[in-house]
């Protein structure tokens, strides 16, 4: 996974309630300071970002590997 | 989120009194000083103001002047079938009165909520061992992995020690222990001496760590989350920032007072608690703000926070608007949630809010915002939706 956009798609197949969505990437925000929903273009494809991003998910119960 | 769709046209305003049967939310505030005259006191204002059923729980507030176990072991003598969960404050109120140094409480019946179940987190040997161990006790109570539990359904309240500066690695431990529950709550306080700050529940205290509470609600509720500021044309990205200190060293590769004193228009010296209070800083998801409060200047050209700054982030300087006005909206938009009609509210209002009510004297008009709604509410060293916030009030508003 080499940019935030995969791992938005990759999250939106996993959870499909938007409330559960919704919630996850609220946490996810508060974590790492990325709005997965609106991702900042010099955000997208920096590794260590990403990285961040999919180790949080990870912490709250949604490993992406 | 929400538990219930909206009714946009439905005003604020109490639940009617038919509820007997299973009784109804009520609030008290009390300025007794002994635990026994408080419980008193508190006890014959719940009867008052319609509780007519035993309560599931009681959620109470208090000025660090009294002794939190005492009143709760008070209040369970006269309601032994509640759980009672509080702690410290920086001033109470209830809707239709305020202290700082007195006692607000809650009672909700089994109408209300029809099971209530409280663990102590201890943070002694970590935050997440505290928090994982508390959430294990109340999986056992409730007899559910908390990870199961129906977000519709159950709802998380939490009430932290307030000096200790974990409620952030502690609201990620409660994502991952129950990820789909949402915790709305706020950081217990000592009436602005900063020395020790305390929770309780029933005969358990500590001051260093939190209260879980879980409610097993048979009404609708919603949350509330309302920090009444805009954001000004100002904003920069985290670039140096020691987290675990709230200490941010650099916006936009400048030292971080410099960058925040040329957008809020004046020089880095004249930077100043009151200028902190009247310029926030807000993380914006989607439009909503979610508010970083500066608390001081740090050698190194650094501003420490009141919660914590993640390098990377994106966050605009704010100007605080009209308190008083961003609640009722804020309320009537949850009451609107809830059915049109909310039952009773739980309310946790920031110390720095306070603070600015108190500069305009405006506590009456803040209380008129509840609407007559049974609430109790506290003025916290923090608080807590999802995450922790600043500058907020948070809330948990039910049917």
């Amino acid at each position: 996974m080499k940019s935030l956009d995969d791992v938005q798609r990759a999250l939106r197949t996993r959870v499909r309630s938007d409330d559960a969505l919704k919630l996850l990437t609220t946490r996810v925000f508060l974590r790492t300071g990325v709005n997965l929903k609106q991702v900042r273009p010099e955000q997208n494809t920096d590794s260590v970002v990403v990285a961040r991003v999919i180790g949080a998910l990870a912490a709250f119960g949604h490993p992406l590997s | 989120m929400r538990t219930h769709p909206t009714h946009a046209t439905t005003p604020l305003s109490p639940a009617s009194d038919n509820t007997h049967a299973v009784g109804r939310p009520a609030s008290a505030l009390t300025r007794v000083r002994d635990s026994g005259g408080a419980a008193a006191d508190l006890a014959a204002q719940f009867a008052a103001h319609g509780l007519g059923a035993a309560p599931t729980v009681i959620v109470v507030f208090c000025s660090p002047a009294y002794d939190g176990v005492g009143l709760a072991a008070a209040l369970r003598e006269r309601y032994p079938s509640a759980e009672v969960v509080g702690c410290t404050t920086a001033g109470e109120f209830v809707e239709r009165d305020g202290s700082v140094g007195g006692v607000s409480a809650i009672a909700l019946p089994a109408g209300t909520a029809r099971g209530a179940y409280a663990a102590i987190a201890r943070f002694d040997y970590g935050v997440e061992a505290g928090i994982r161990a508390a959430a294990q006790r109340l999986g056992r109570l409730v007899d559910a992995d908390l990870r199961t539990l129906d977000p519709k359904r159950w709802v998380g309240v939490v009430l932290f020690e307030g000096l200790g500066m974990k409620e952030e690695e502690a609201n990620e431990v409660l994502g991952i222990v129950a990820p789909q529950l949402v915790f709305v709550g706020g950081s217990a306080g000592d009436d602005l001496a900063f020395r020790e700050t305390r929770v309780f529940h029933n005969a358990e205290t500590t001051n260093d760590g939190a209260v879980l509470l879980l409610l097993d609600m048979a009404v609708p509720f919603t949350f509330t989350k309302t920090c009444s500021v805009e954001p000004t044309r100002h904003r920069f990205t985290v670039t140096r920032a020691d987290e675990a200190n709230r200490v941010v060293y650099e916006l936009d590769g400048r030292p971080a007072i410099e960058a925040y004193a040329e957008a809020t228009g004046v020089a880095p010296a004249q930077v100043d608690a009151q200028l902190f209070m009247k310029h926030p800083v807000g993380m914006l998801l989607d439009g909503d703000p979610w508010i970083r409060s500066p608390q001081q200047a740090v050698a190194g050209g650094g501003i420490k926070f009141y919660c914590r700054m993640t390098e990377g982030a994106e966050v605009t300087v704010m100007r605080t608007a009209d308190i008083v006005a961003g609640t009722r909206d804020a309320l009537a938009l949850a009451a609107r949630e809830v059915g049109g009609r909310a039952g009773g509210a739980l309310l946790f209002n920031c110390i720095l809010r306070r603070l600015e009510l108190d500069a305009s004297n405006a506590h009456e008009q803040f209380r008129a915002t509840l609407a007559g709604i049974p609430t109790a509410g506290f003025h916290t060293y923090g608080e807590t939706y999802v995450g922790h916030v600043n500058q907020t009030c948070t809330g948990l508003v039910f049917g």
